[in-house]
This record gives C-alpha cells, sequence and structure tokens, in this order.
C-alpha cells in the first residue's frame, strides 16, 4: 500500500484524533463533553512531563491534587476521566475550587475560564505558589497562566510561559516544550 | 593415503614450496577468516549498539509526542533520522491504540514500509538491524519505536575488509614463494650435492671423495656422517685389502707346508715301507739263527757218528794188514759199522728234513708267491721252524687243523702271520713265568677258513687293544719292540689275504685273534 506523503499524514492525525477520543471517553459521551475530555487527558498527560517543588500542596499526602475553577458539571465531566488515575507514584484527586485561599493546596489549576468561576485573580494569586495553571486560549500564558491551550485545525495544542513556570518554581521537561505551539521564556 | 603417496614422489622443491606455501596460507586465510569474522562482529555489535542508542533516545524524545496524540510532531521528530542514512525505516507504534501505527520515517532509498501494526513487525529480516525500544512516560508504557537499519555499509565496509584480507593472501603467497626459492637454496643445493657425491661414490668406488658441507643445520651433520661414514669404509676397504693380502700370503704359506708335509709323509711311507721290509728281513734273520742251530746237532751227532766210523776203519785196517785181524773183531768193527752209519744216515734225513721245512718257509717269506698248500702241514712246519725259540721255554703249542685243507693263498703271508702272533705271545703274553699254553684251531667254513688263535698270557689292557693295530705302537719300546709286528698281521689279513682280523683279551686272560680269510684268492683280486 503506497500513499502520497502528505495523505499519509494527514491520515495519521485523524487517526490520532480518533485514538485520543477513545481514550478520553469510552462511554461514548456527547461533542461538547468530547472536547472536555480530550483536555482532561491533557491535563493528565501534562503532569507526567512537569516537576513539581517537594513544598508543592503541602498536606496532601500522597494524592496529586488537581483543582477546577469551573462548573460542578465540568468538574465532574473531568472527573469521571481521571479520577482514581495515578501520576508521578500519587492518587489523582479532582477537586472543585472556589475560594482563592484553597489555591496552595493544588498541584494544577484549571479553568474553561467561565465566569464566575474563573477571574484572572487566580492568576494574581498563583505567582509565588508552584501551582500549575492551565487555561484555554493563547493569550493565557500572555496573561500570567503556564499553559494555555488552543484549538488548531480541531486539534487541541498548548502554548507554554517557561518562564512563570520556572518563577513558580516548576519545572517542564523539554519533551513537553518540543510538543507546545509557542514557548514564553 | 593417495594423496601422501603422489606427495612422496615429488621432488624435495615442490615439497619445500608446498609446504611453505601451504602454511602460510592456511594460516593467512585462518587469520584473515578469524579477522575479518571478528570485524564483522565487531561492526554489527556496533551498529547494533547505535541502533540502540538511536532508539532509545528516539523512545525518550516521541514519548510526549505519543502520549499526547501530536503524530505531525512524531512524525517530524523522526525526520530527524534522514541524517543516520543507514537508518531505512522508523516506525511508531500507539500502545494505547491497539499497537496500531502512530508515526513512521521513511529513507527514500528504500520501498519498504511500516507494518501497520506492532504485531506485524518482524523480528528479523535478511540484510537489515531490526530494534525495538518501549516508550515510556514516567512508568507508564506508551507504546513501541522499531528501527530498521540497512546493513548494507557494513557490508560495503566488510568487503574492503574482504579485499584487504584476499590482497594479504595474495601478498603472502608471493612472500612465500620467494622466501622458497630462498630456502630451495638452502636445502635442494646441499642434497643435491650431496646425492652427485653418493653417485660419484657408488660409480667409481672412490671412498675418497668427500661431500662439501654448506651449513651447520640437520642438513651440514648429515654431511658429517656421510662423510665419517666414507672415511670409515674407506678405512675398512683398505684393512679388507690388507686382510686379502694377508690371506693371499698365508695360502701361499700353507701351500708350501701342505706340500712339505705331503714330501714328509711320502718320506714317511718310504721309510715304513723300510722299516717294514727291515723287520721282515729281521725275522728271517732270526729264522736263520734257529735254523743254524737246529741243524747244528744233528749234523754233530752224524760228524762224531762219521769220526767213530773212521777210527773204527782205521783200527781194523791196521789189524788186517798185520795178520791180527781176529774174527771177533771184524765182528765188533761190522756192528760198529752199521751203528755208525744207521745214527749218521738218521741225523743227515733229519738235517735234510729240517732244511727243506726252513728253506720253505724261509722262501715263503721273502716272496710273496701264490701257490697252493696244505694248511695242516703247512701250519706244522712253521711250528717246526720256530722250535728252537719254544725249546728255551716251557711253553706247549698245540695245533689243531683238518687234514688235506687245500688253500690257493699266499703261505708266505700266514707263515708271518703266525710267527709274529707267536713270537708277541713269546715276548709279551709270558714276560716272567714262560710257561703256558697256545692253542691254533683253524675251521673250514667253506669258502673261508676261521684261524682262531689263544694264548693264556697276561692279555691286554683296553687302550693298547684299541691300538694294537697300528703302526709303530709298542709297549716294549728299547727292548727291541719295533710296533709294526701286529700291524703287519693287520695289513697281511686284509690286503694279502683278503680277509678280516679281530683280537679280543681282557688283562689276566689271555689274548685271542680270529683271522677269517677266504681259501681261494685269485691274482687279479690282489693285484
Amino acid at each position: 500500500m503506497k500513499y502520497p506523503k502528505l495523505s499519509f499524514v494527514s491520515r495519521m492525525r485523524l487517526w490520532c484524533c480518533v485514538t485520543l477520543a477513545v481514550l478520553s471517553l469510552p462511554t461514548q459521551a456527547a461533542a461538547g463533553e468530547m472536547a472536555l475530555g480530550v483536555k482532561a487527558a491533557f491535563l493528565y498527560n501534562f503532569t507526567k512531563f512537569i516537576e513539581w517543588p517537594p513544598s508543592a500542596a503541602p498536606g496532601s499526602g500522597d494524592t496529586f491534587q488537581l483543582c477546577i475553577a469551573g462548573s460542578l458539571l465540568d468538574t465532574d465531566a473531568i472527573s469521571q476521566v481521571l479520577e482514581g488515575k495515578t501520576t508521578q507514584g500519587r492518587t489523582l484527586k479532582v477537586r472543585f475550587v472556589s475560594q482563592r485561599s484553597e489555591l496552595p493546596g493544588c498541584h494544577m489549576l484549571y479553568s474553561t475560564g467561565e465566569k464566575p468561576y474563573w477571574s484572572d485573580e487566580w492568576l494574581a494569586h498563583s505567582v509565588r505558589l508552584p501551582v500549575v495553571t492551565v487555561g484555554e486560549g493563547e493569550d493565557f500564558v500572555e496573561k500570567g497562566g503556564v499553559i494555555g491551550l488552543v484549538i488548531v485545525d480541531g486539534k487541541v495544542r498548548f502554548a507554554i510561559n517557561e518562564a512563570k513556570a520556572s518563577d513558580q518554581d516548576i519545572v517542564i521537561s523539554s519533551k513537553l516544550l518540543s510538543l507546545a505551539r509557542r514557548v514564553v521564556r | 593415503m593417495s594423496i601422501l603417496s603422489r606427495l612422496n614422489v615429488l621432488p624435495i622443491r615442490h615439497k619445500i614450496l608446498f609446504s611453505i606455501i601451504g602454511t602460510s596460507l592456511i594460516v593467512v586465510v585462518i587469520s584473515t577468516t578469524v579477522y575479518l569474522a571478528i570485524g564483522w562482529v565487531n561492526l554489527k555489535n556496533k551498529a547494533i549498539s547505535e541502533l540502540e542508542t538511536t532508539a532509545n533516545i528516539f523512545a525518550q524524545n516521541i514519548s510526549a509526542a505519543l502520549s499526547f496524540g501530536d503524530a505531525a510532531a512524531a512524525n517530524e521528530l523522526l525526520l530527524s533520522l534522514g541524517a543516520m542514512k543507514q537508518i531505512d525505516l522508523a516506525c511508531v507504534y500507539d500502545e494505547a491504540n491497539k499497537g496500531t501505527l502512530f508515526a513512521s520515517y521513511r529513507n527514500q532509498s528504500t520501498n519498504r514500509n511500516c507494518p501497520d501494526n506492532v504485531a506485524k513487525v518482524p523480528t528479523e529480516q535478511s540484510g537489515t538491524l531490526i530494534y525495538g525500544e518501549p516508550v515510556y512516560v514516567v512508568s507508564d508504557r506508551v507504546g513501541m519505536v522499531y528501527l530498521y537499519r540497512s546493513t548494507a555499509d557494513l557490508k560495503d565496509a566488510m568487503g574492503l575488509s574482504v579485499l584487504v584480507g584476499v590482497g594479504m593472501v595474495a601478498i603472502s603467497f608471493l612472500i612465500a614463494f620467494v622466501l622458497t626459492g630462498f630456502f630451495r637454496g638452502l636445502i635442494e643445493q646441499p642434497i643435491k650435492s650431496l646425492v652427485a657425491t653418493t653417485r660419484r661414490v657408488s660409480n667409481e668406488g672412490d671412498f675418497a671423495v668427500r661431500a662439501e658441507k654448506f651449513a651447520d643445520d640437520e642438513i651440514g651433520t648429515l654431511f658429517d656422517s656421510f662423510n665419517s661414514m666414507l672415511s670409515q669404509i674407506q678405512t675398512r676397504d683398505l684393512e679388507l685389502g690388507r686382510a686379502h693380502n694377508e690371506l693371499k700370503q698365508q695360502v701361499v704359506e700353507v701351500e708350501a707346508a701342505n706340500d712339505t708335509l705331503n714330501k714328509t709323509l711320502i718320506k714317511l711311507r718310504e721309510t715304513q715301507e723300510q722299516l717294514v721290509n727291515q723287520e721282515k728281513m729281521a725275522s728271517l734273520g732270526g729264522l736263520v739263527a734257529g735254523v743254524a742251530h737246529e741243524i747244528n746237532t744233528p749234523i754233530g751227532v752224524g760228524v762224531t757218528a762219521a769220526s767213530t766210523l773212521h777210527a773204527a776203519t782205521e783200527d781194523m785196517s791196521s789189524a788186517y794188514e798185520s795178520g791180527r785181524l781176529t774174527d771177533t773183531g771184524l765182528r765188533k768193527y761190522v756192528q760198529t759199522a752199521i751203528q755208525s752209519a744207521s745214527i749218521l744216515l738218521n741225523n743227515l734225513n733229519r738235517a735234510a728234513n729240517l732244511i727243506h721245512s726252513f728253506k720253505q718257509v724261509a722262501v715263503d717269506q721273502t716272496s710273496s708267491e701264490l701257490r697252493q698248500f696244505d694248511l695242516h702241514n703247512y701250519l706244522e712246519e712253521i711250528l717246526l721252524s720256530l722250535l728252537p725259540k719254544l725249546k728255551k721255554t716251557e711253553i706247549s703249542v698245540s695245533l689243531d687243523v683238518p687234514e688235506n685243507l687245500l688253500m690257493h693263498s699266499f703261505p708266505g703271508a700266514m707263515s708271518q702271520i703266525v710267527t709274529n702272533l707267536l713270537m708277541n705271545s713269546l715276548v709279551h703274553g709270558y714276560p716272567e713265568t714262560k710257561h703256558g699254553n697256545i692253542q691254533i684251531d683253524v675251521e673250514d667254513l667253506g669258502e673261508e677258513i676261521l684261524l682262531r688263535y689263544r694264548d693264556d698270557g697276561v692279555g691286554m689292557c683296553k687302550e693298547s687293544l684299541a691300538r694294537v693295530f697300528d703302526p709303530f705302537f709298542t709297549t716294549r719300546r728299547g727292548e727291541g719292540g719295533s710296533g709294526l709286528g701286529m700291524h703287519i698281521v693287520y695289513n697281511l689279513v686284509s690286503q694279502q689275504l683278503r680277509g678280516r682280523i679281530r683280537m679280543e683279551s681282557e688283562p689276566g686272560h689271555g689274548v685271542q685273534v680270529f683271522i677269517q680269510v677266504p681259501k681261494q684268492v685269485s691274482m687279479e683280486e690282489v693285484a
């Protein structure tokens, strides 16, 4: 079987989307939730390429605290995908957060950017905390977030603010950086 | 076996050639092969280890792309493999998606494609090294990276090595060839010269030739040994020649000695013959002395009777002249005359008889006349002739011979035999006592007669008996014994009379002699 190179690659990409979709949502969820499921898988994958300092999320024990500043619906959807998975030897816990004071107990903070759950003040609070903030849109990293998710050609991609991450004592693997659309250094 | 025998007939230079070239070729081929094999294994191991390292690096680098499902990024990452020309294919499989192909890279030079599932990846493929490395994200296995590496470049590199190896073989062949030429000179030359020397020695038989030594090695030793062998042969040759000459000289000497011995033997035989003749004459002399003595008595009696008759006749004559012859006186004279004449006649007869006998014996003894004779009468005549000797002793001789036993033989020999036997008995058998009995029996056996002579003297010891017929054997040398008596007896019996003689004796029991001879001896037989 011989394909022209371009057609082969695009075919591959299509296949990968299907792969990720199956991986993320084995329960055949709706299209809107599918996008969220994909993002949840991304969140999980991010945790594998990021190193937190030992001071991160004190009192979390052997759990990994994934905090969601979003609707409970979204939180549940993400929790359904990720709850109970393990990363970096820790059991992943998906947690809804609404108070800024809850931020220090989180390893990662995700928000769809939906109001009133999200405001840019979260970013101001996270300036000195080893919390990886993940948000929507490329401008998220400009505003002080660490990873910003974007949709390109129907696929989830991301940008990384490495300078902000290192300010927050967070080390992001070069493998992750190499996948990023844009890296702010 | 046939290869060995075929090798055996090769000239030495070919053997040397084969051994040197064969050895060097084998060594070079083996070492080159080993070197190439090791080179190949090293090259392959190095390639494998490189491949492992590359696969490892790519597995790590691609882990993020795989986990984020970013096939474009993965493909882009794999494009950097273009720098490694020998990598034909790189295939990344997504474990989470049942091992389907996730990303791939293909070198332009190959027309192969990645299998669409990890399960279809071959573990081995000729001309290609395949290495798979699992992709881990932290401790989660998310996929596999397979690298296909062509071994064409390795083979090219090996091709060069093989070329070098073949070159080495060729060069070593050349060196071996050149060396062979050199060694051939060193080994073949001396052997050729040795062979030439051997030929010269065997053709000309000249052992003074020496092989010229070339070197101090084993061949040199061979030359030394050969030369020393030659000198030994030469020495031995000379010794042999000398011994041969000596032997020749000795043969000449021996021949001369043999000549002398022969002459001496002839002289000895002549002397022996003379002695035998002398002995015969001596016995004849004894016979004559006996005869003279024997005849003396009747002649003396005759002389006395004749002189008595003469005196009586003179007395009677003077009485008759004077007329005083009486009747009584005449009668007395006649009586005396008759008596004297009778005595005279008797004694003269007796003398004549004696002389007749002696004459016959003496003639027989000195001649070897073949004639007919009566053995009984002849033996009596012999005894009569020996009477004078026997008279001095108290030895009685008795004869027991059949009468009218006629023989046609040599009576002289018979006479000499009996005389010698009797004389031996008298001299040796009765040395002190001088009395005893001698018995001579003759038995008629038809064609032959058996004469048995017996005495009851002292006998003989075994040693003497064994040598009794030997010439000059005597126990009485210096007392008149010549040692020829019994020898003459033996010769006469066996040669002249064509018979056999045997003697038996024991000390103290006398002697017995058995003589068996034919009655008729023809002149032809004797001759």
